[in-house]
């Protein structure tokens, strides 16, 4: 620990506070700068992904083609669900752990500070491939766009035009640049707590944060390598995915799964982590049950690793392959109702008071527990063989992924932002986007689990007449939901410009040794290590 | 709590680098490990119904020794909508040695004033036993013709493989005749200008083999 205090004395003898201009961002070590890199590139590509949502929900407002052509359906289709997975979720959460965890466990900064800043740019970098794949089919020669969901299962991903090939190198960068931030936050979380705080007695984000890198890179090479075939199916020449040639399309959908399945887990981990966190600040209790919360993060992580192959239980698998993975995938069930039911006896007679992360923390309890119990009914075989590539399961994954990923990120960020900004939100704002938020995610996503039961399938840019009323009702949520970001967008940028001073620990029941720090914190804290007993 | 300070760091990073190396090589060994595992464990042949009947389909399957173990066999019957027939089997069950060829019979009365065509289509449950029962004879290779009112008695001769699964030890033979329309030479079908959709009945009429 020495050794790196001189250093960083040494440095911040040079700098005298952080560089100026742009070299002050594009040659960042500092986990808090690079923290705010991260969430900024988040909030764009969530509206640039939100946007392609509100085209989505425009086409469908009506039966028949009003506003595009199939293909470009499918590619938003496509690219709203990368963009939304790798471009916001993942890079928000990613931001949070960079800002947080090193003030959370007594670290004067990440342990490799220059390999955070390449994996930011990295993500950058991908970032613009995904953007570009999109363009390149409007440009001379650049062939159909990718059209066949994020899945990308061959053999149609072997015959989508160049726009695939940009793609591929997406999933590289972006996957390097995962694999590099995992590796960094494992690295910091087992070699840079401050003396004293043993892993039991780390925050609770911080454990969700290390599950979720182990995740990380156990499973993003997988899909490293499952691209990696593509690539060469499409241009060397090999039969990875060809029958013709002795290959297997379903090999890519269990690589590909392989990682798609834990990856739920990498965007619900980190939220569920916030939430363990703003629930005892709010309800001014302990978290109840710290060690079951531990052993359900680890035991989620493990059994999720597990059980892939639910994804694909029209491929034809043996009887006793489906059945171990509907038994394993219900199994999952056991410990998130265990980590729900945590956060409800921490609440339980706790002096409750309800700030906007406070909302949204319940919110989460109750609408996650509600994706999960379709996810369930999903899990069963037969079930499941009905509900297929139904609008049933946009509507299980829409109330999984956004109450357990997004919302959890909305939560976090109003529970930080006092902290990082040193400014207190506009509460009444707050409070408005959360409204706007549950009526709009709700009204959106809710009547998709009529449609989908009724038999409308998904990634279709037309439906049957009958589907009509729904599917209106739908889009109007949907158009809510998206207006009430513009609502977010003005609380972050109205706090950011200032407003109210905010204390130290921000909020009355705040514990930890981030709230002993000033709001907003300075460039560099914690370079004499805390003690914590 | 820096274990180990410059050196633990190194040391962590190093090791989570060689885990990522290995799942990327893991990827490209996941189909080779599958085929091994299936091969060590036997898994893929007992589980995979396409593996399976060419045991049951070898001329020498019949006469190869039966195993003592008993299955029973269950015979269930019925008839579309519409059909005016009663259909019902002279047993209910029978207990059968796996390998053994066995002979039931069924009743089948057609109930009509006028002469019905039907045929039966066969269903082993479980799906998983399919592969493992074969029929040497059977009135549902062939359309069946009722007069008014006759009755007559309908066989089957099957046999079930010696090597149906131990967990299976009971199955059911469902079958299910199914109407033919009455045949009556369709109006205007030879001046039927191509593309010109055929009514249902002249369609189900030209689909169903006449024999």
């Amino acid at each position: 620990m020495s050794s790196t205090t001189t250093t960083h004395g040494h440095e911040s003898g040079h700098h005298h506070g952080p560089p100026r201009g742009w070299r002050r961002w594009l040659l960042s070590t500092n986990h808090k700068d690079i923290g705010t890199m991260y969430l900024v590139f988040a909030l764009v590509m969530l509206l640039l992904g939100g946007a392609m949502a509100m085209l989505i929900r425009a086409e469908l407002f009506m039966p028949g083609i009003q506003l595009m052509e199939p293909d470009f359906y499918n590619n938003l289709v496509t690219n709203h669900a990368l963009i939304m997975v790798f471009g916001a979720v993942m890079p928000a959460a990613a931001g949070m752990a960079n800002w947080m965890l090193p003030m959370m466990i007594g670290a004067p900064d990440m342990a490799l500070p220059r390999m955070n800043n390449m994996s930011f740019w990295f993500l950058v970098a991908g970032g613009v491939m995904l953007v570009l794949s999109m363009v390149v089919p409007f440009l001379p020669g650049g062939g159909t766009p990718v059209n066949t969901g994020w899945t990308l299962y061959p053999p149609l991903s072997v015959q989508v035009g160049m726009s695939m090939d940009f793609l591929i190198f997406t999933v590289h960068l972006l996957g390097i640049s995962s694999i590099l931030a995992s590796i960094n936050i494992i690295v910091t979380i087992m070699n840079c707590r401050a003396p004293g705080m043993t892993l039991m007695k780390m925050p609770i984000f911080a454990w969700s944060w290390l599950v979720t890198a182990f995740l990380l890179i156990l499973i993003m090479p997988a899909l490293a390598g499952a691209v990696t075939m593509l690539l060469f199916d499409r241009h060397f020449g090999t039969s990875f995915f060809n029958a013709a040639g002795g290959g297997d399309p379903v090999l890519f959908q269990h690589l590909f799964w392989f990682f798609g399945h834990p990856e739920v887990y990498v965007l619900l981990l980190p939220s569920m982590g916030i939430v363990a966190q703003i629930i005892p600040t709010f309800a001014r209790k302990p978290l109840f049950g710290y060690g079951s919360t531990v052993g359900a993060m680890v035991t989620v992580g493990t059994i999720g690793m597990l059980v892939w192959a639910h994804h694909q239980y029209t491929i034809g698998m043996s009887l006793a392959a489906v059945t171990y993975f509907m038994i394993g995938t219900i199994l999952i069930s056991i410990p998130v109702g265990l980590l729900v039911f945590n956060f409800i006896a921490t609440m339980w007679r706790g002096a409750m008071t309800f700030e906007t992360p406070m909302l949204f923390a319940v919110a989460i309890i109750l609408l996650f527990t509600f994706g999960g119990l379709t996810g369930v009914m999903l899990a069963v075989i037969p079930g499941d063989i009905q509900y297929h590539d139904s609008y049933f399961v946009v509507a299980h994954f829409h109330y999984a992924l956004i109450p357990g990923a997004l919302l959890g990120l909305y939560a976090g960020t109003f529970y930080w932002l006092p902290k990082w900004t040193g400014h207190m939100y506009d509460e009444r704002l707050g409070k408005l986007f959360f409204w706007m938020v549950m009526v709009g995610f709700n009204m959106t996503f809710f009547p998709q689990h009529f449609l989908g039961l009724a038999g409308m399938p998904r990634r279709i840019v037309d439906y049957n007449v009958m589907f009509t009323e729904f599917n209106m009702l739908s889009s109007v949520g949907a158009f809510l939901f998206g207006a009430a970001h513009l609502v977010l967008l003005y609380v972050i940028v109205k706090c950011v410009r200032g407003g109210a001073a905010a204390t130290d620990k921000v909020w009355e029941g705040a514990e930890g040794l981030e709230w002993t720090l000033p709001s907003p914190p300075p460039f560099h804290s914690f370079t004499t290590p805390p003690l914590v007993r | 709590m820096d274990a180990g300070g410059e050196k633990g760091r190194r040391y962590t990073t190093m090791a989570l680098g060689v885990v990522v190396a290995m799942m990327f090589c893991f990827g490209f060994a996941i189909a080779p490990l599958y085929s091994l595992l299936c091969k060590v464990t036997g898994i893929k042949a007992a589980a995979t119904p396409a593996a399976a009947p060419a045991v049951v389909a070898a001329p020498g399957a019949a006469a190869r020794a039966p195993v003592d173990r008993l299955v029973t066999v269950k015979f269930d019957t019925n008839v579309t909508d519409g059909l005016p027939w009663e259909f019902r089997p002279l047993v209910r069950r029978v207990e059968v040695r796996p390998g053994e060829a066995l002979k039931v019979s069924f009743s089948v009365r057609n109930l009509a004033g006028q002469t019905v065509v039907a045929r039966a289509v066969a269903n082993v449950v479980p799906w998983q036993a399919t592969p493992y029962f074969s029929k040497t004879e059977c009135f549902c290779f062939q359309e069946q013709s009722l007069a008014p009112g006759e009755t007559r008695e309908m066989a089957v001769r099957f046999l079930v493989s010696r090597d149906l699964p131990e967990g299976i030890n009971s199955l059911t033979l469902s079958y299910t005749f199914m109407t033919r329309v009455p045949v009556s030479p369709p109006a205007g079908r030879s001046g039927m200008a191509v593309g010109q959709r055929p009514q249902p009945a002249a369609a189900s009429a030209v689909a169903g083999n006449p024999i």
